[in-house]
């Protein structure tokens, strides 16, 4: 008897049930953590969690090619798929992931405790500046009745990937009808984002209002007709221009931007106009949720503004002053309320711009430096990045094959590329460039697959799509839990850190290795902070000559560190988690740690004040040291 | 009446959740009877975000903190979205725009 559709359709959801079931077994498979090796999370997964992600794959895969599966069902696919690779830590480790995280979180508790930021504060100074995501999770702190931030903010992952499916959507549905495209484009993005900027941040809260500000401009400001060569020579200042300096060529260059705004025009029509009511609702929405990215986060206004510029010029979006009123909220932002960060940093802001070379190779570790695993994992995230780009340009081949432009999609892709011109971004240009190309990426390799309403029809398609996916999520594996030795931070590292910050006393010293440790996230701003293998100044890494006397007399380095620092008592705090950061990224060699601490033991100078399997926290000897703690404290067990 | 009553955590949490991330932006987005719920649903959350950090950030920067206000002040503006829904809904139906 032939199996009908609906038959199929519920084989479908139960493959996700068992998916599901699968990942679920994997979890309480008694995963040892501690076991993890170079090659981060995936050294100790289960089988279980390859399984599960291996039914999911092939089940989305058989589904969307079936006409008859709903598309609700597919979308399922694509929320246990975020589930099954985002909850895994989060449920797994019981503690907030990232050291960057935590510190997330002491901004929250300073805003709990003062009730306002104090844009002048020396240290963390941008949060305050841009206050915006810490102003909201310390509402939501206090409204909830949570203590601290640390209640739910290791769920960022999973939550801010589930509410960026609703923007992926929303972009997506502008481009296409094809619901294939749109569904197989939202599992494209999940499974090469692996540069884990989801996290409890300010730029994954902006990252999503983004994503909806272009939904909201590509599917509701579209340009209903392309203006008349005449209107656009004198809108684009073409002809002024042509005027002034060579006619010939203006009048050439506003022709051919015409002919290509019209001609690529013709194969994107697909939404008509709202109405003017509307009109003015959606664009105040806009402007409230720019206004919060403006006041949220450095990067992601220009990123924004970039975006919707491209659209304009290109006569994709209608509202034609919108890349002027962003650019106006943007700088009345920085002019008015971050200008304590503007004094401290325009230095490095300015010298940055223009670098495109060293901006982007800031971002790049230097793989021969760091220990074989991490080395392993860069590779595999260079490749990665390197097969989403293949994948899309293959895919906008194949679309324009088929007779689509997509020119409002190819637009986006490339908006972020200025920004690495711009700034190194702390050496983060790179991954954020790629992460904000990505969703458009992502859209046109799902165009490989099916580039059109009537492609993809025979067996071969799903088959390609399943090798294409089985090797990106492999890939995607790699990268995103290749690190996660050093991200990972233990129930003992967590009760170590709360010790230290809940008793050191005011204005004391708190000197870490390499600053991987749950660290600034509770009265932080009354501490001092310096790190063994960072320069306090610039950030970088110590001179060779400094690790060299680091190594050879941990006990004096340390000590030149405090007597350079006034303190009122002064720390110094070992981690597993450091240790992994420093042996892997080669600052410094494996089992240094180790050395450290016995040095410090016997020196006489330090006592351990508290200890535990994967911490210890030291502090000096001597009167009017924080309370002359002489006993040993113990937990986190 | 969660935040006031103090009810057990969980039952608070998840309202408290759910009012923030959902309700001022839904109480507007309505009124522009868009079709689909995940796109209502996604331009509801994005702008209660906008809105709840407007609050938020109105009262840190002018060093207010008052999160029992700040609720007031999401619950007036859901009030209002709401009322405005029930005006407009009382005259002649607006249609249901494409998308």
């Amino acid at each position: 008897m032939p199996v009908t559709g609906l038959q199929k359709t519920l084989f479908s959801f139960l493959a996700v049930v068992c998916a599901a079931g699968l990942w679920i077994i994997s979890l309480r498979s008694g995963i040892d953590l501690g076991r993890m090796n170079d090659l981060g999370l995936i050294s100790v997964l289960p089988l279980t969690f390859y399984l599960a992600l291996g039914v999911l794959t092939v089940s989305f895969f058989l589904a969307i090619h079936r006409p008859s599966t709903p598309i609700p069902l597919l979308l399922l696919h694509v929320v246990v798929l975020i589930a099954i690779i985002h909850a895994t830590p989060t449920i797994l480790y019981g503690t907030l992931r990232y050291s960057w995280a935590w510190k997330h979180v002491g901004i929250v508790d300073y805003i709990l405790r003062h009730g306002s930021v104090d844009p002048s504060i020396s240290f963390l100074n941008a949060y305050h500046n841009w206050p915006g995501f810490f102003a909201l999770n310390a509402f939501i702190t206090n409204v909830a009745g949570f203590k601290s931030a640390l209640t739910y903010a290791a769920w960022g992952p999973p939550f801010f990937n589930l509410l960026d499916l609703g923007g992926l959507l929303l972009i997506f549905n502008s481009f296409t009808r094809d619901y294939r495209q749109v569904c197989l484009g939202a599992w494209f993005f999940y499974v090469t984002n692996w540069v884990g900027q989801d996290y409890f941040s300010p730029q994954a809260t902006t990252y999503f209002l983004n994503l909806v500000i272009l939904g909201v401009c590509l599917t509701w400001f579209r340009v209903i007709e392309t203006p008349s060569l005449s209107v656009f020579k004198r809108w684009l200042v073409f002809d002024r221009a042509a005027h002034l300096f060579h006619r010939l060529v203006f009048d050439d260059a506003a022709h051919v931007f015409n002919r290509l705004a019209i001609s690529t025009e013709q194969s994107e029509a697909l939404n008509s106009a709202p109405r003017p009511a509307r009109r003015g609702g959606l664009l105040l929405i806009i402007i409230l949720m720019f206004a919060v990215i403006a006041s949220t986060h450095q990067l992601t206004p220009f990123m924004t503004i970039l975006e919707v510029l491209g659209l304009v010029v290109f006569q994709r979006c209608r509202v034609r002053n919108l890349p002027l009123l962003l650019a106006v909220i943007t700088v009345t932002w920085i002019v008015n309320m971050a200008v304590a960060f503007l004094n401290g940093n325009l230095y490095w802001i300015v010298q940055s711009i223009g670098h495109l070379d060293a901006n982007a190779n800031s971002t790049l570790i230097n793989v021969n430096k760091v220990s074989w695993g991490l080395h392993m994992v860069a590779l595999v995230g260079r490749v990665l990045t390197a097969s989403a780009m293949g994948l899309a340009v293959l895919g906008f081949i194949r679309r324009l094959r088929h007779g689509y432009w997509d020119l409002p999609c190819v637009l986006l892709a490339l908006a972020p590329i200025p920004m690495l011109a711009a700034n190194s971004y702390g050496g983060e240009m790179l991954f954020r460039v790629y992460f904000f190309a990505l969703p458009f990426l992502a859209f046109f390799a799902a165009s490989l697959i099916y580039p059109s309403e009537g492609a993809g029809r025979t067996w071969r398609t799903p088959a390609m799509a399943i090798v294409i996916s089985g090797g990106l999520l492999v890939g995607f594996c790699f990268a995103y839990y290749g690190k996660e030795r050093m991200n990972y931070f233990s129930k003992q590292e967590v009760a170590a850190s709360q010790y230290l910050f809940s008793t050191a006393p005011t204005g004391a010293l708190l000197i870490d290795v390499d600053g991987d440790y749950p660290w600034a996230f509770k009265n932080y701003e009354r501490f001092n902070y310096r790190s063994l293998v960072f320069d306090q100044e610039s950030g970088t890494q110590i001179t060779r000559r400094q690790r060299a006397s680091l190594l050879s007399n941990p006990v004096a380095f340390v000590s030149g560190i405090i007597g350079a620092t006034p303190h009122s008592a002064a720390y110094v705090i070992f981690t597993r988690s450091q240790a992994a950061m420093s042996e892997e990224n080669g600052y410094l060699p494996s089992g240094s740690l180790g050395v450290f601490e016995q040095d410090l033991k016997q020196s006489g100078h330090f006592t351990i004040t508290f200890a535990n399997s994967d911490a210890t926290v030291f502090i000096l000897r001597g009167p009017n040291k924080g309370g002359g703690q002489r006993t040993v404290q113990s937990g986190g067990h | 009446m969660a935040e006031v009553s103090g009810t057990s955590s969980s039952f608070r949490v998840a309202i408290v959740f759910w009012f923030m991330l959902v309700c001022p932006g839904m109480a507007f987005v309505r009124l522009l009877h868009l079709r689909g719920h995940l796109v209502e649903f996604t331009l509801a959350i994005g702008l209660s975000l906008a809105l709840d950090t407007i609050v938020a950030e109105g009262m840190v920067l002018a060093k207010r903190w008052s999160p029992e206000w700040g609720l007031v002040a999401l619950a007036v503006l859901c009030v209002v979205g709401a009322v405005i829904q029930i005006r407009t809904a009382d005259g002649v139906a607006a249609p249901r725009d494409l998308q």
